[in-house]
């Protein structure tokens, strides 16, 4: 499991995992609460990609209720918390 | 029409003293062979023409004489692996209905405590000098039974006539130019397809062969192109790796006099063909594409003008191969020609794939512009993600572009929303510090969304079966079961 020395740090994660999912998102537009409907891209892949990025960053298991669930970024970060 | 066995007796005729078999204690005349194996034929009068005998060798001189003998006696040779498992064993004995089985000094303990009431001797039983009875060879009696190894299901009997063989042997000696002052070594097992043709095909020319036991043993390998002058030598792709591994510098010098250096339809590296095309340079680098039941379909010699280095070639004279219910350009592979069987042995789900004088390989593939033919995978491993179909081959190609990765295998997962999804098997190079999220954003970057595996797992090695392929269905299986 990757040690995390803090919250900022696993905040930190989350941001690059949804810049990577999302090459377009800038650091302006980041906002830990935006809604999965107010990205334009954010369909059903992306929403498996960031799970997949989260459980092999973090070397957890996500399971479909969770993975079905989460619809912001505050979502996934939650969700990470409660498994590490 | 002629026979093997016809070919056989004329260079027993024409060139008696020539030596027709070697291995590392022993070696075989023309004639020696041809007097052998009568006396073995001898020994089966019993058995009424057609009737099945299992033949089980580690390669030897005994084996041919054995193999010879029993298409001499009008039967059929059922070739068993020394390494075969039980549960096999018993499999294909009951399968095929055969009457003895024939050995050489191997334990049979796995035969105690069961149903088979088959009859077991030894090679040294096996001999006659009755007079022979002169039987006539008809072209479609089966000459020998091979049950396919199976990567992705149970055994296959794949019956092969008289006729299958003599047109798979016409179109090796026309493409790959055999002849009989060919000295050629096979380290491959008899019990295969393509050891058994490397046999044949000696014994059609009336060249010579050397045997060697096992493929691993390079040095032995080596010591004998050397010792024999070898002019063609056959291997897996396995081998080739190898030997640039191990032997690098000394295959430069051993192997720049081979005419021919044959191998088969197993994925081999672009780069590994880059390196051998350099090696050989008085001969050439084969390749071919064929089923145990569709043998030799296509031959690929590997020119050093062309950049074709993962097509497995154009198909063999008179054989016809199309692409069936593409995606694209790529779709199921049927073979057509007389070196396919016309039906498996005792096996009515697996015949429906045969469709009007064709097989339907279970192989995916498509042609380039030229005609040249490339292998894409298994229809069986075509995975259907939300409606989309991913050949894991084409994922497994992408992924294998990053330096870090020695071996990647792609597999579908069941998944509650798309269907399935992908997961990847990953074997790394030693020195990589990759880690399972570098691996994603690699795919992330260089793949189709659809196309990015969702799980990864790293692996040490890969479960591979006794000739080296990748068993994908095992890997599936204990996936499952997790």
């Amino acid at each position: 499991m990757k040690l995390l020395s803090n919250n900022f740090d696993l905040e930190k994660e989350i941001k690059n995992i949804f810049f990577e999912i999302f090459p377009n998102l800038s650091l302006s537009e980041f906002d830990w609460n935006k809604h999965q409907r107010e990205y334009s891209n954010w369909d059903s892949f992306a929403q498996l990609h960031l799970i997949a990025l989260a459980e092999s960053k973090f070397n957890i298991e996500i399971d479909f209720d969770n993975s079905i669930n989460f619809t912001s970024a505050k979502d996934l970060l939650e969700c990470v918390k409660s498994l590490l | 029409m002629k026979t093997l066995i016809n070919f056989l007796e004329d260079h027993s005729k024409n060139n008696p003293t020539k030596i027709a078999i070697i291995t590392k204690n022993n070696t075989l005349t023309y004639q020696e062979l041809s007097e052998r194996s009568s006396q073995f034929q001898n020994s089966l009068n019993n058995f009424s023409k057609n009737s099945v005998i299992s033949l089980m060798f580690e390669n030897s001189i005994d084996f041919v004489v054995s193999y010879i003998g029993t298409l001499k006696a009008g039967l059929t040779a059922h070739i068993l692996s020394p390494n075969i498992s039980r549960n096999n064993l018993l499999f294909q004995i009951d399968n095929s209905n055969s009457q003895l089985l024939v050995t050489e000094n191997l334990d049979f303990s796995s035969l105690q405590n069961t149903n088979s009431l088959i009859k077991i001797k030894q090679f040294s039983e096996m001999f006659s000098k009755n007079n022979c009875t002169h039987l006539e060879i008809l072209p479609n009696d089966f000459a020998h039974l091979l049950y396919t190894s199976g990567t992705t299901s149970e055994p296959k009997g794949a019956g092969i006539t008289h006729s299958n063989i003599l047109f798979t042997l016409n179109n090796i000696v026309s493409v790959l130019g055999y002849s009989p002052s060919d000295i050629s070594l096979s380290p491959l097992p008899l019990s295969h397809s393509f050891g058994l043709g490397c046999l044949n095909t000696n014994l059609y020319t009336g060249g010579q062969l050397i045997l060697v036991n096992n493929a691993s043993n390079l040095d032995e390998i080596l010591e004998a192109i050397q010792k024999f002058n070898v002019s063609t030598l056959a291997a897996v792709p396995a081998t080739l790796i190898k030997l640039l591994k191990f032997h690098k510098n000394q295959i430069q010098n051993e192997l720049k006099d081979l005419r021919l250096l044959i191998t088969n339809s197993t994925f081999i590296p672009p780069e590994i063909v880059s390196k051998y095309k350099k090696i050989l340079k008085n001969g050439n680098l084969a390749t071919y594409y064929g089923l145990t039941e569709a043998s030799r379909s296509t031959f690929m010699i590997f020119e050093n003008h062309l950049n074709n280095n993962t097509s497995v070639g154009k198909p063999a004279p008179h054989v016809e191969i199309k692409i069936e219910n593409k995606h694209n350009d790529v779709g199921e592979i049927w073979i057509k020609g007389s070196n396919v069987i016309k039906e498996y042995w005792n096996n009515s789900v697996d015949n429906q794939n045969f469709i009007d004088d064709w097989i339907k390989t279970g192989d995916l593939g498509y042609f380039d512009k030229d005609g040249f033919l490339y292998l894409s995978g298994r229809l069986d491993d075509v995975v259907n993600i939300g409606g989309e179909k991913v050949f894991p081959e084409y994922v497994e190609k992408i992924i294998k572009q990053n330096n870090d990765i020695e071996e990647v295998i792609i597999i579908g997962q069941k998944h509650n929303v798309l269907g399935h999804t992908l997961k990847a098997f990953v074997k790394l190079n030693p020195q990589s510090t990759l880690k399972k999220s570098d691996i994603l954003s690699f795919c992330l970057k260089n793949l189709e969304k659809h196309m990015v595996p969702l799980k990864i797992e790293l692996v040490d090695e890969f479960p591979v079966t006794d000739y080296g392929k990748i068993k994908r269905f095992l890997l599936s299986s204990e996936d499952l079961k997790k």
